[in-house]
C-alpha cells in the first residue's frame, strides 16, 4: 500500500509577539490508506499541532510534509480539505443551523453534486454510521453527543477523501458511544480504505489502532507498529 | 451555498428579528433627525411668504404714514428696485365737477379723489366692496387708463351712470413753507374720465379716509405731468422681495435716499424715512436658524452613533457566527467566499429592516434622496462592522477559532 502522507523532519514553531515556542521537532513518519494510526501523548506535547499540519490548516516551519507525493506548501490546502481530508473534533463541530441530513449533504454541495444525488448519498452515509432516519431532520443540538459524532463521521465520508483526521473523537462520549465511534473509525480504515489518524489520550482508541505513535515534547516516536 | 443563507435566515428567527428591528429603528431615528432639519429649512425658505416684511414710507420722525409728500423719483426708484415687491402708492387730490371758476372753489371742490395703483393702496377696503371683479379691478388700477371708480352714493346723488364720461377740475395739495400747514392749488385745467365701476360707501365701515373717486395710479401721475406739476405720493407701502437678503435691501434703500426714522425730528410733512417692520421676521428667522444650527451641530454625533450602532450590531452578529465561519473554512471554503456568504446574509437582513423603515417613513418623507441617503449611511455602517468582524476572523487560524468555540 502506498504512503498517502509522508513527513520529513517536520518542525513547527509558534511565534507570538513576545516569544517563540517549539511545538514540533524533526517529526518524520508516514501514513498509509487502510490503517488506523493513533498519536498519543500528554496535553501540550504537540499532537493537535501535528494534526493541524496534516489537515492543511497550517504549514510546517521546518521540514517537508507530502500529501500524495505533493509538498503541502505547494498545494491548494482549501481544496485539499474539501476533497481529500476531513477532520472530526471532540466538540463535533457540526453546522448548528443545518439539520443532520443537511450537514452531511454540505461537503457534496461544495463539490457541486446534484441535489437529488447528494441527498441519496447523505442518507446512505448516515445509514452506514448507524443513525436512524428519524434523526435526519433534527438540528445537532437536539441529538446526543454520540449521535453528533456519528454525523461528523458521515460528513467526513461525504467529502469523498481518503484521509480522516480525528482530534480526541471520543473525548466527550460515554463508554458505549466511545466503542461505537472506535468501531466506525476502524471500519473506515479497513473496509473503506481510509487513512485514519487519531490524536487521543484514550487507551482503548490506541488499542484499536494498527500503528501507535507517541508524542513527547514535540518529538514523535513509534510505540507500536 | 445560498441555501445555507436561507436556512440560517429561517432558523435564527430571534437574532434576525433583532437585527431587522435595530435597522428599522435606526431608519426611523435618522429620518426623524434629517426630517426635522429639512422641516426647519423649509420653514425658513417659506418664511418670506408666511411672515412678509412690510415697509412704509413715513415722515421723518416716523409718526405719519400718510398725508406726506413722497416724490415721484422715490416711487420710480422703488418700482425699478429688485429688492421691492407689492409696491402700493396713493395720491390724494381734491376735485369738483365741471369747469368752475377758481374763485368758486369752495362751492364745487367736494370730491375726494384718490389715485391708487392697487386696492391695498386705498386703505382699509376689500375687493368685495367694488362692483368690478378682482381681476378687472387690478388691471384697471395698475393701468394708466383715464377711467374711474365712483362711490355709489356720489354716483346716485350726481345722477351718473357706469360708462358716463365726467369732467373734473382738480386741485393738488402742496406742503406750505410753514410747518404743519398744507395749501391747495389748482392743477391748471379739467380732465375727462369714464366711470368704469362703483364702490361702497366707506364711511362708518372702515377707518380709511373718505374716498369719492378712485383713478388708476399711473393715470394720476400722468395728470400731474400733463399740467407740468411734480407728482407726490401721499402713501407708499411695499414688501421686501427677499427677506433673507435684508442687509442688502437696507443698503439699497439708503442709496435711494430712504433713511431710518429720526425720532428726535419734529412733526413735519416734509422729509421722509423708511420704516421696516422686520421684527417678527427676524425673530422667526433667528429662532429657525438657531434650531437648524443646533440640530446640525449634532450631525457628527448622530452619524458617529449610527455608524457605531451599525458597526457594533454587525460586529457582534458576525462574531456569533465564528463557529460556522471556521467550519466553512474547515470544509475547504476559501476565506473570501465564506466571509461573503455571511456578509450577504447580514446585508439581506439590514436591507429588509431598511425597507420596512422606509415604508413606515415614506408618507412623511420629503424626498426620495433623503431616504436613500439614510439607507446608504446605515448600509455602510453595517457593512463596515460585518467586514471588520469577518476580516478579523479571516486573519485568525481556524484551529484557534474552533478551540475558542470549544
Amino acid at each position: 500500500m502506498g504512503k498517502i502522507i509522508e513527513a520529513e523532519n517536520v518542525g513547527y514553531v509558534y511565534q507570538s509577539k513576545y516569544q517563540k515556542t517549539k511545538a514540533l521537532t524533526e517529526v518524520s513518519c508516514s501514513f498509509e490508506r487502510g490503517k488506523v494510526y493513533a498519536v498519543t501523548g500528554k496535553s501540550g506535547s504537540g499532537k493537535s499541532t501535528f494534526l493541524s499540519l496534516l489537515a492543511g490548516l497550517d504549514v510546517p516551519t521546518e521540514g517537508k510534509l507530502y500529501i500524495d507525493g505533493k509538498e503541502i506548501r505547494e498545494m491548494d490546502r482549501d481544496a485539499y480539505r474539501m476533497n481529500s481530508a476531513s477532520v472530526i473534533y471532540q466538540a463535533f463541530h457540526l453546522f448548528p443551523l443545518l439539520t443532520v441530513l443537511e450537514n452531511v449533504m454540505f461537503p457534496m454541495e461544495l463539490q457541486h453534486v446534484p441535489k437529488k444525488e447528494r441527498k441519496e448519498r447523505a442518507q446512505e452515509f448516515l445509514a452506514k454510521v448507524g443513525l436512524p432516519d428519524t434523526l435526519y431532520g433534527k438540528i445537532p443540538n437536539m441529538i446526543s453527543g454520540g449521535e453528533q459524532q456519528r454525523v461528523a463521521i458521515a460528513r467526513a465520508m461525504a467529502s469523498g477523501g481518503q484521509i480522516l483526521l480525528a482530534d480526541e473523537p471520543t473525548g466527550n462520549l460515554d463508554s458505549q458511544n466511545e466503542a461505537v465511534i472506535v468501531e466506525l473509525l476502524v471500519k473506515m480504515a479497513h473496509e473503506e480504505n481510509y487513512a485514519v489518524i487519531v490524536v487521543t489520550h484514550n487507551a482503548k482508541v490506541a488499542e484499536a489502532a494498527d500503528v501507535v505513535y507517541g508524542m513527547l515534547d514535540g518529538r514523535l516516536e513509534v510505540v507500536r507498529g | 451555498m445560498f441555501s445555507y443563507i436561507i436556512s440560517s435566515i429561517k432558523r435564527r428567527k430571534a437574532a434576525n428579528l433583532v437585527t431587522v428591528g435595530i435597522s428599522v429603528m435606526l431608519v426611523l431615528l435618522l429620518n426623524l433627525y434629517f426630517g426635522s432639519i429639512r422641516s426647519y429649512q423649509d420653514q425658513l425658505l417659506d418664511l418670506s411668504e408666511n411672515v412678509p416684511i412690510f415697509c412704509q414710507i413715513t415722515n421723518l420722525n416716523g409718526t405719519m404714514g400718510n398725508e406726506i409728500f413722497i416724490s415721484e423719483e422715490i416711487v420710480e426708484a422703488l418700482e425699478q428696485s429688485a429688492y421691492v415687491k407689492d409696491l402700493s402708492y396713493m395720491t390724494v387730490v381734491l376735485a369738483g365737477e365741471g369747469d368752475f371758476k377758481d374763485v368758486e372753489y369752495s362751492k364745487y371742490l367736494n370730491l375726494h379723489t384718490v389715485g391708487a395703483n392697487s386696492v391695498a393702496a386705498i386703505g382699509e377696503v376689500s375687493y368685495d366692496m367694488f362692483s368690478m371683479d378682482a381681476q378687472s379691478l387690478d388691471e384697471l388700477l395698475s393701468s394708466d387708463r383715464m377711467e374711474c371708480i365712483v362711490n355709489e352714493n356720489v354716483l346716485k346723488k350726481r345722477g351718473w351712470q357706469i360708462g358716463d364720461r365726467i369732467t373734473l377740475k382738480c386741485y393738488y395739495y402742496d406742503p406750505a413753507s410753514e410747518v404743519h400747514k398744507i395749501e391747495i392749488h389748482p392743477m391748471g385745467g379739467t380732465v375727462e374720465l369714464t366711470v368704469a365701476g362703483t364702490m361702497e360707501e366707506m364711511a362708518g365701515k372702515t377707518n380709511a379716509v373718505r374716498t369719492d373717486i378712485v383713478i388708476p395710479g399711473k393715470a394720476s401721475r400722468n395728470l400731474f405731468s400733463q399740467f407740468g406739476l411734480k407728482f407726490f405720493a401721499d402713501t407708499v407701502t411695499f414688501h421686501v422681495k427677499d427677506p433673507m437678503d435684508l442687509n442688502s435691501f437696507k443698503e439699497k434703500m439708503q442709496e435711494i435716499g430712504l433713511m431710518e426714522t429720526v425720532p428726535e425730528a419734529g412733526l413735519s410733512y416734509s422729509g421722509y424715512a423708511l420704516v421696516v417692520r422686520d421684527a417678527d421676521f427676524i425673530a422667526s428667522a433667528t429662532h429657525l436658524r438657531h434650531s437648524i444650527e443646533l440640530l446640525q451641530s449634532f450631525r457628527p454625533v448622530v452619524c458617529i452613533l449610527v455608524l457605531l450602532i451599525g458597526y457594533v450590531v454587525s460586529y457582534l452578529a458576525g462574531n456569533s457566527r465564528r463557529e460556522e465561519f471556521s467550519l466553512m473554512r474547515l470544509q475547504g471554503v476559501k476565506k473570501f467566499p465564506a466571509a461573503f456568504l455571511f456578509l450577504t446574509e447580514q446585508l439581506i437582513l439590514v436591507l429588509a429592516g431598511n425597507v420596512v423603515g422606509d415604508v413606515l417613513v415614506a408618507p412623511a418623507a420629503a424626498s426620495v434622496s433623503g431616504i436613500l441617503a439614510v439607507n446608504g449611511v446605515l448600509l455602510t455602517a453595517y457593512l463596515i462592522g460585518a467586514a471588520a468582524a469577518y476580516g478579523r476572523m479571516s486573519m485568525g487560524s481556524v484551529v484557534y477559532l474552533l478551540s475558542v468555540q470549544q
